[in-house]
């Protein structure tokens, strides 16, 4: 999977968890201040983003400032694919 | 009381047995909580008497987790004052303002620094400092006539209100001691032994009341999680690990966030014998997937709402049912508590067929605090006399819809109004339109659920706006702003995920808002 498809397939996967469209476009928000993340659905993005790319990354092993844009997700899978 | 008895029995036997630890390394012992209970309680009758209308002050306790919200709760008891638990992370500054203000002049005992937005006069606010001084001097044991008896109010309990404020449950002595007395039956021998029980929810929950009353009934031990514990999940697991909990008491969704963890299983928590559910829905596969990580470990559902006092039926979960693909049940009703299912006219419902559930027996609440309309409304005397009843019977109307299968057992379908449950948290949705409806440039307001694997997964607003915006400003930035403008005045669950924005709000042809449209958005 090149940087592209990565990305398109974050994209899309947080837009299903945030319900917002929108974040394709604000990738530097802080999703949890915005109210899109909070700690349940921080738990599902980490489900899917293990289903949808195989990335295993454990709840405590990244802290939430790590985890809290839409950009520093993708760095985050982007590391460990 | 019986409860204050069961506590006293402890403090003078073994004094040095522990009543709570937190998880961040506090400590209470049972002779610590009843002296400086005691002690405060002395104080609290010092201070009301200065009082003109003679009454009991509620006392409006503020804080967390800590052992001096512990302190203030049980001090409150032994003098006479029904307390009002306002916990400092889940309840924002302004509804925190709310509730002190429909309290009219309480005392207030503030574990944690009180916010400004809670307009009291000074000489009423009791500090941590304060507590902590008037805990530790010597003073004689209060007088046992002073505590709460009978009907007296034990605690008012403000839950989401749908006309914008909360509303307080009032809780008298007799709920709280009946419901005591069936918690400690529903542990069963797992509590005899001075058990340790998972604290969770925040004491302005009251699903927090089932292992309050359940570990200081029986000797046991409350493993308080604090705030900052349960947001850090390496915290939180290494918390549970070493808490030694034999009873776990939590809303499903907090279980599910545990269950995540591979390593959350009988081998990190081997004394734990008993799961305690209430406050949701609890899903077949959370059951499952616990009971096949806990084999030692049995699973109770239970339901009831705050105005029945924490719950009212249980049932056990086995293998079977979690694997059958029928939702849950809830369960049977305790002794002293009748369910009766009825139709829209009030009148009973054939037998099997959904309708309102109402709920009779010596555990319903008194009413609203200082609502006699949301009182009348809701609440009354009950139909005929109630067995097992130990105490006046009384009855409310719930809002629930379900249904009695022929065991008696109560399965729950939803919500016949407004109201929504969200990680556990009950949310009126009107509430939150009603906030919404408040704030600059909002014209119309309506707030709808999303769901995900038949849960409520988050919230929804459709705002009608007419107000400024600034250039260029997208309508997720202007919804930022507005979900900024909630914080607050709303607790953060009640904040919704997304604002969308329209030009009207779809009506159905009687003019109501047509919220099967916006769903469908």
């Amino acid at each position: 999977m090149d940087k592209q498809e990565l990305e398109a397939s974050v994209l899309d996967l947080l837009a299903d968890i945030c319900d917002d469209d929108a974040v394709r476009e604000e990738r530097d928000v802080d999703l949890f201040d915005a109210g899109l993340l909070d700690s349940m659905a921080a738990i599902e993005l980490l489900v899917a983003i293990e289903d949808r790319f195989g990335v295993e990354i454990a709840p405590t092993a990244v802290k939430r400032e790590e985890m809290n844009t839409v950009n520093k997700i993708i760095e985050q899978i982007g590391k460990r694919l | 009381m019986r409860f204050l008895e069961m506590i006293e029995r402890r403090a003078c036997e073994f004094p040095e047995a522990v009543a709570q630890r937190t998880s961040t390394g506090s400590q209470l012992t049972y002779g610590e909580l009843w002296h400086a209970s005691g002690a405060l309680a002395q104080e609290l009758v010092r201070r009301n008497a200065s009082r003109t209308d003679g009454g009991h002050a509620p006392v409006l306790v503020y804080g967390h987790k800590s052992p001096l919200m512990l302190v203030g709760m049980l001090a409150c008891m032994r003098s006479g004052h029904p307390y009002v638990p306002v916990d400092a992370h889940s309840v924002p500054d302004e509804r925190a303002a709310s509730i002190a203000r429909q309290l009219g002049e309480p005392i207030v005992l503030a574990a944690e620094s009180l916010p400004a937005a809670v307009a009291v006069s000074p000489e009423g606010v009791l500090s941590a400092a304060d507590i902590r001084a008037v805990a530790e001097r010597p003073a004689d044991a209060p007088n046992p006539a002073w505590q709460i008896a009978g009907e007296d109010l034990c605690y008012i309990l403000f839950t989401s209100g749908s006309t914008g404020a909360p509303k307080g449950v009032e809780v008298t002595a007799n709920c709280f001691d009946n419901f005591c007395g069936w918690d400690v039956e529903l542990a069963g021998p797992v509590a005899t032994l001075g058990a340790v029980w998972i604290d969770q929810a925040p004491f302005s929950f009251d699903l927090s009341v089932f292992e309050l009353a359940g570990a200081l009934a029986t000797s046991g031990t409350l493993f308080s999680l604090e705030h900052d514990t349960q947001q850090d999940m390496e915290a939180l697991l290494a918390s549970l690990a070493e808490s030694g909990a034999a009873v776990w008491v939590s809303t499903p969704s907090f279980a599910d966030l545990c269950l995540v963890n591979a390593g959350f299983s009988q081998e990190m928590m081997p004394n734990l014998r008993l799961f305690l559910f209430c406050g949701e829905t609890l899903a077949n596969s959370t059951a499952a997937h616990l009971l096949e990580r806990f084999p030692r470990a049995r699973v109770l559902n239970t339901y009831g709402p705050t105005e029945s006092t924490v719950a009212v039926t249980a049932v056990e979960i086995t293998p079977q049912l979690a694997a059958a693909p029928e939702p849950l049940p809830v369960g049977s009703p305790r002794p002293g508590t009748r369910l009766r299912i009825v139709d829209a006219a009030g009148s009973d419902a054939e037998a099997g067929r959904p309708g309102e559930v109402v709920i009779e027996g010596d555990t319903v609440a008194h009413g609203y605090y200082g609502r006699d309309d949301l009182t009348r409304a809701a609440f009354g005397t009950a139909s005929s006399a109630v067995p097992g009843a130990v105490s006046p019977a009384r009855s409310y109307r719930t809002g629930d819809e379900g249904w009695l299968d022929e065991s008696g057992t109560l399965h729950y379908h939803g919500r016949l109004d407004l109201q929504v449950k969200l990680n556990g948290f009950r949310i009126e949705l009107g509430e939150i339109e009603e906030q919404l409806r408040r704030l600059p440039g909002v014209d119309a307001a309506a707030v709808t659920t999303r769901e995900r694997d038949g849960k409520v997964s988050h919230l929804v607003a459709h705002v009608v706006y007419s107000g400024p915006r600034a250039e260029g400003e997208s309508d997720f930035r202007l919804g930022l702003a507005l979900k900024e403008q909630l914080k607050p005045v709303l607790p953060h669950y009640m904040v919704p995920k997304k604002i969308a924005f329209l030009n009207a709000l779809p009506r159905t042809g009687n003019g109501k808002v047509d919220r099967r449209a916006l769903k469908a958005l």
